[in-house]
């Protein structure tokens, strides 16, 4: 019989590991020491590939940040070569922030990197429902990234989605994952089916840009607002200003003085609108097109690699992983 | 009704080919709502099934009751059934033809700590039916119609002829098919036959 050339599939454990071999029994993997245990509870993964566990984190989805992204970043330029393709665990809730830095730091792959994870535990949903949903989402993620792929992506359920658009949503009174604009780049039904928008293997060098810069202020534009809100902006060391404005069209005055006082101070402002925002002064930098999180994670991402207002206008211009859908509103 | 999942991996090998068609044709004569990736449309589920799937981002494999894989010839997707199935507690066959070295696949499972759910097994080409069979009675309260193999010549009247015809036109029956089941029926209906069957099982 002919054989198949067996995939080598990296595991990042990073949260999402949530199994329960027992009943009210669950099976978490917080330090590197649980990575075997929680593998030998899960002995089928090793039927779709030969699995290479890594250890990130043992924090919760919600404490995940800047520090684990970079450290998941790393993690695979370390292992390049040595893997046909990552699957980065985590935990649903800021799974898309995750996936958003990665589609930034991880571009012109020759494989995949699949962020997939545990559903949450929901009221109403049984510890069955739950365990089974866990592990058909990661049988699904190492099964992709042994695919023809080559990109980040995200496999929830039965949705294969590109990282860099990927946000949540409530359905059914529970929390899932899509795409800003509904896309997809391919399905699990009976198997996982690729659709042609997806880029797929060849060789090709990895383009790294492994930088993120956490010291983003980032605040919410309303009419009740006061400068005082701002204080904290130019108290805390921060390096730039995110400013999301939603809901208005025109900033108020009291935002745009403290604009002009932060851009005085070398702090790169960032507006980032569903609408067009005629009276913003050149001097701001408006970041439209992007999903919410898509914008704090590539303000971060910008500044990692400058802090001068013309570069970062120019980077966060760009589109670098197709976060940006259409230009002139966010999602 | 079971909802099934047949997966046989593309060939153009006429004996895997035939093994195909043996077993969907018992799980026509169960009654097994088939869907499978030989079939043109995959997916033979009603659309709200469908559509609620889609809502909820589950894939359709999870509306399977049971799954069956031909595995003889290596494919990646045999392996992704096999892993899916184990890990959703699902009852599965994998076939392989005997006399075959054991697919692979099947290495990287532990064989003494299978599950009762998962079936193994080889098949010789005229023994698949039973194979599958057998699974099927397993899995749930499946009765699958027994196969029509012994050939019997019938001389017909002109006018038996002309109703058969009257009564299978515009139907998906042939008149073979017509007289099968009212045998079938007279069969169900005869409580004599019954007893001596009975008598017969001891």
């Amino acid at each position: 019989m002919a054989k198949l050339a067996r995939k080598r599939v990296a595991l990042l454990f990073a949260g999402g590991t949530m199994l329960s071999h027992e009943p009210k029994q669950w099976e978490l993997v917080k330090k590197p020491e649980d990575m075997e245990r929680w593998l030998d509870h899960f002995t089928e993964l090793n039927v779709v590939a030969d699995v290479k566990a890594v250890f990130i984190t043992g924090r919760g989805s919600t404490e995940i940040g800047p520090t684990d992204w970079l450290a998941m970043a790393e993690a695979v330029r370390k292992h390049t070569g040595s893997v046909d393709g990552f699957v980065v665990l985590h935990g649903i809730e800021t799974l898309h922030y995750t996936a958003n830095a990665l589609s930034l730091m991880l571009r012109n792959l020759p494989f995949p990197v699949v962020v997939s994870g545990s559903p949450l535990r929901i009221p109403g949903l049984g510890v069955r429902q739950v365990e089974f949903a866990a592990r058909a989402n990661i049988i699904n993620a190492v099964q992709v990234a042994a695919a023809d792929m080559a990109e980040v992506c995200v496999v929830f359920g039965n949705r294969i989605m590109k990282a860099s658009r990927v946000q949540p949503t409530l359905a059914d009174g529970s929390l899932q994952l899509t795409t800003v604009d509904g896309s997809m780049l391919g399905r699990v039904d009976f198997g996982t089916k690729m659709f042609e928008n997806r880029v797929t293997r060849r060789h090709r060098k990895p383009r790294w840009s492994i930088f993120l810069d956490d010291k983003v202020f980032v605040t919410t534009i309303t009419p009740a607002g006061s400068g005082d809100s701002f204080r904290l902006a130019f108290r805390g060391d921060f390096h730039a200003i995110l400013a999301r404005v939603h809901e208005l069209v025109t900033i108020p005055d009291y935002v745009d003085r403290e604009f002009l006082r932060a851009h005085g101070q070398g702090i790169p402002v960032i507006v980032s609108s569903r609408h067009p925002l005629p009276g913003l002064r050149k001097e701001f930098i408006v970041l439209t097109g992007v999903s919410p999180s898509m914008a704090v994670v590539k303000v971060m991402w910008a500044l990692g690699q400058t802090r001068e207002p013309a570069k970062m206008r120019k980077l966060l211009d760009q589109n670098v992983a197709g976060e940006i859908i259409h230009r002139g509103s966010t999602p | 009704m079971i909802r099934a999942y047949f997966y046989g991996p593309p060939t153009k090998n006429q004996a895997l080919l035939d093994a195909y068609d043996a077993i969907k044709g018992v799980c026509e004569r169960a009654d097994i709502v088939l869907s499978s990736n030989t079939e043109p449309e995959e997916a033979n589920l009603p659309p709200e099934i469908v559509a609620q799937h889609e809502a909820t981002a589950v894939p359709l494999l999870d509306a399977m009751q049971a799954i069956i894989v031909e595995g003889s010839t290596p494919d990646p997707q045999a392996g992704y059934l096999l892993a899916y199935a184990l890990a959703q507690k699902k009852p599965l066959l994998y076939l392989y033809t005997r006399g075959e070295v054991a697919p692979e696949v099947l290495r990287y499972l532990n064989l003494k700590d299978i599950p009762h759910h998962i079936v193994i097994a080889t098949y010789r080409p005229d023994g698949v039916e039973k194979q599958v069979e057998e699974f099927l009675k397993s899995v749930g309260d499946v009765k699958i119609r027994e196969k029509p193999d012994i050939k019997f010549t019938l001389r017909l009247t002109r006018s038996m002829d002309e109703y058969l015809d009257f009564k299978t036109r515009n139907t998906k029956l042939s008149k073979a098919d017509f007289l099968r089941d009212h045998i079938e029926g007279l069969v169900e209906q005869d409580d004599d036959w019954k007893k001596r069957l009975r008598k017969r099982r001891g």
